[in-house]
């Protein structure tokens, strides 16, 4: 089993590369010059001339690439055109807000969703399963931008449970800043994950064994976490690794609704504000992320799927 | 026969919504007493495998539905007793194997785990205990090297020995009744025969009663004592196997028998009962097999047979039997 995993996560170093070189090559087919991007318009040809140099644009293209893989190696991402920190203080600054926010967010929703989707699927075509059927279909509806502004309305502003915006200081400060994005991430993701543990709890009780750990004498309760959840759980469980990636990348929207200093955040302003460094490092991260997140679903699978551990 | 273990009466089910139902399985009635195997064959769909998830109450409801009769085991009516009482039955006192080995087990949950949880269902065991039971089940069953299998999975195992696999579960509780739902139609010939002497060893060791559902009449001859024959979801003919297989009554029966292939035969085409099982809502008030039937008379067509008995233990649903046997 540990061979399987080391081997994993060799896999993962030829995508990690491969992510880099799309990137770098996105970059630089931009339109438009980054030395006037940064330095504006108005600057002279001498001033654009020092800049390339400092930057190494001027190096040929494979060089550049070579000295972006050094740089991203060393997590050496220069300095923010705007800021006075450096771009790798910068990002861990903002990282662990996304972080956080992204793990309370995927708890909370896992939380939510498994247990209405195993309602769901055992109370099928009942009340309860339209009730969950309803919930999943508000999720999906509302933006979260508009959920998030709305909790804020009523959590925040009138009941004055939470704080309204920013990330908190120590640590309880910090879940108590996190409580209010985290929950309306949650009830959004708990829609998606409920709707598909339902469909793959219900697919998994059609199937012979589920009637054979019936005929051996489990109870329905047994039967269907048993027997019939853990095997429901290989689908949930990739349904699980694209909603944090999309968590981790897509929940700029709450960021900017509840103020919170995260990696979003940082790259919105980074785009509006041309900080090339900034943005360059943003996506790199999320890059990462990605084939991080891709590597531990492997893993995951591994220890739950006992026919993959044997192939 | 001893008083019978499992006893089956006018049992019915029924199948979609209230008033609007179709009743698959009719008055269906038998025995079985301790120790002795009953066959019930019957080609697909003639509801042998619904007759076998009924007497476990486990026929998928909605939209089944058992409309009358009684499952008695040793006397006692499975079908008055809350659902909650059910698992305590099933596994412990009438156990089940089903057709499909390949499908049938866990895929995630090693074999040994899967026998074992049949046992501590029932058993008041430690896990210790357990462990060694269920590697003499595995041992009982003929799979080599119980303590290295009792943690494979059962994607790693062939069919022959997953349905060796479910049988070790079946019996781990030591049922009174085993219900085998075709055990050896999807494995090959020779595990078919290993499989069913096993079956054959377990009884006469354990005294189980087996109910045997095939279509394959060549391993009820092998195997059961009695036969039961189901056409469309009754009961059409039940005798001793020998006068099954010597004098069938059942122009239906004689069909069967007609198309197995046998030295006799050979070199001619293979009889084939003409037409196909009429579908349930088409089935008219008289004998379900009177459009295929090569005896059929006047009355077949409207009026429903009963059943005649040919001697004290041979019965048949036919009116094409001489008044003169029956």
């Amino acid at each position: 089993m540990f061979r399987l995993v080391a081997l994993r996560m060799l896999d993962a170093i030829p995508t990690m590369l491969l992510a880099l070189t799309l990137v770098f090559i996105t970059l630089r087919m931009l339109p438009g010059d980054p030395a006037i991007a940064a330095l504006g318009e108005y600057a002279t040809p001498q001033q654009l001339e020092l800049f390339r140099e400092q930057m190494g644009l001027n190096l040929p293209l494979w060089q550049q690439y070579f000295v972006f893989l050094w740089d991203v190696v060393t997590l050496d991402f220069g300095e923010s055109l705007i800021s006075s920190f450096s771009v790798g203080q910068l990002i861990a600054l903002h990282l662990p807000f996304t972080i956080e926010l992204t793990i309370a967010a995927m708890l909370m929703g896992t939380i939510m969703a498994l247990p209405l989707g195993v309602i769901a699927a055992t109370q099928r075509g009942k009340s309860a399963d339209s009730s969950t059927r309803i919930f999943a279909l508000l999720g999906f509806a509302v933006p979260d931008f508009y959920l998030g502004a709305l909790m804020l309305i009523v959590f925040a502003l009138n009941l004055g449970w939470f704080p309204i915006s920013g990330g908190g200081s120590d640590f309880w400060d910090r879940m108590h800043h996190l409580a209010l994005p985290a929950f309306t991430l949650g009830i959004l993701k708990a829609a998606f994950l409920s709707r598909l543990t339902r469909s793959s709890l219900l697919e998994v009780l059609q199937k012979d064994y589920i009637r054979t750990a019936r005929a051996k004498g489990g109870r329905e309760r047994r039967v269907i976490y048993r027997h019939g959840l853990r095997n429901a759980l290989l689908p949930i469980a990739t349904g699980l690794g694209l909603s944090t990636l999309a968590t981790l990348s897509g929940s700029v929207a709450i960021e900017l609704i509840f103020n919170r200093p995260g990696l979003g955040n940082l790259l919105v302003g980074a785009i509006e504000q041309r900080d090339y460094p900034v943005m360059q490092a943003g996506i790199v991260v999320f890059a990462f992320f990605v084939v991080l997140v891709n590597l531990a679903l492997d893993i995951i699978y591994i220890f739950i799927d006992p026919r993959i551990r044997s192939e | 026969m001893t008083e019978p273990v499992l006893k089956v009466d006018n049992l019915s089910i029924e199948f979609g919504p209230e008033g609007g139902a179709l009743r698959v399985i009719n008055d269906v009635s038998f025995s079985v007493g301790a120790g002795e195997c009953l066959g019930i064959v019957g080609e697909s769909g003639s509801g042998k495998s619904m007759t076998s998830l009924a007497i476990m109450r486990l026929i998928p409801s909605p939209p089944g539905r058992i409309a009358t009769g009684r499952v008695e085991l040793e006397g006692r009516n499975l079908l008055d007793l809350p659902m909650s009482q059910m698992p305590a039955i099933r596994g412990n006192d009438i156990a089940m194997i089903f057709q499909e080995p390949m499908s049938s087990l866990n895929p995630v949950m090693t074999i040994g785990d899967q026998i074992s949880e049949a046992i501590m269902l029932h058993e008041p065991m430690n896990a210790q205990q357990r462990y060694k039971r269920t590697l003499e089940m595995l041992t009982l069953v003929g799979i080599p090297d119980p303590e290295k299998r009792f943690k494979s999975y059962p994607h790693e195992f062939s069919g022959g020995m997953r349905q060796r696999v479910m049988i070790a579960m079946a019996l781990s509780c030591n049922p009174k009744v085993l219900i085998a739902d075709e055990p050896t139609t999807a494995l090959d010939v020779t595990i078919q025969a290993q499989v069913l002497e096993l079956m054959r060893d377990l009884r006469t060791k354990f005294q189980t009663s087996i109910v045997l559902i095939s279509h394959d009449l060549g391993v009820i001859a092998d195997i059961a004592d009695r036969v039961l024959v189901m056409y469309c979801g009754r009961v059409v003919e039940i005798a001793n196997v020998d006068e099954i297989f010597a004098d069938p009554a059942h122009p239906y029966t004689e069909g069967l028998l007609r198309s197995i292939p046998s030295e006799t035969n050979e070199g001619q085409r293979l009889y084939q009962i003409p037409g196909t099982v009429p579908a349930v809502a088409d089935r008219g008030t008289g004998c379900t097999f009177y459009d295929r039937c090569p005896k059929r008379m006047d009355i077949c067509k409207n009026e429903l047979p009963p059943h005649f008995k040919v001697s004290e233990t041979h019965s048949a649903a036919c009116f094409a039997i001489p008044e003169a046997s029956r």
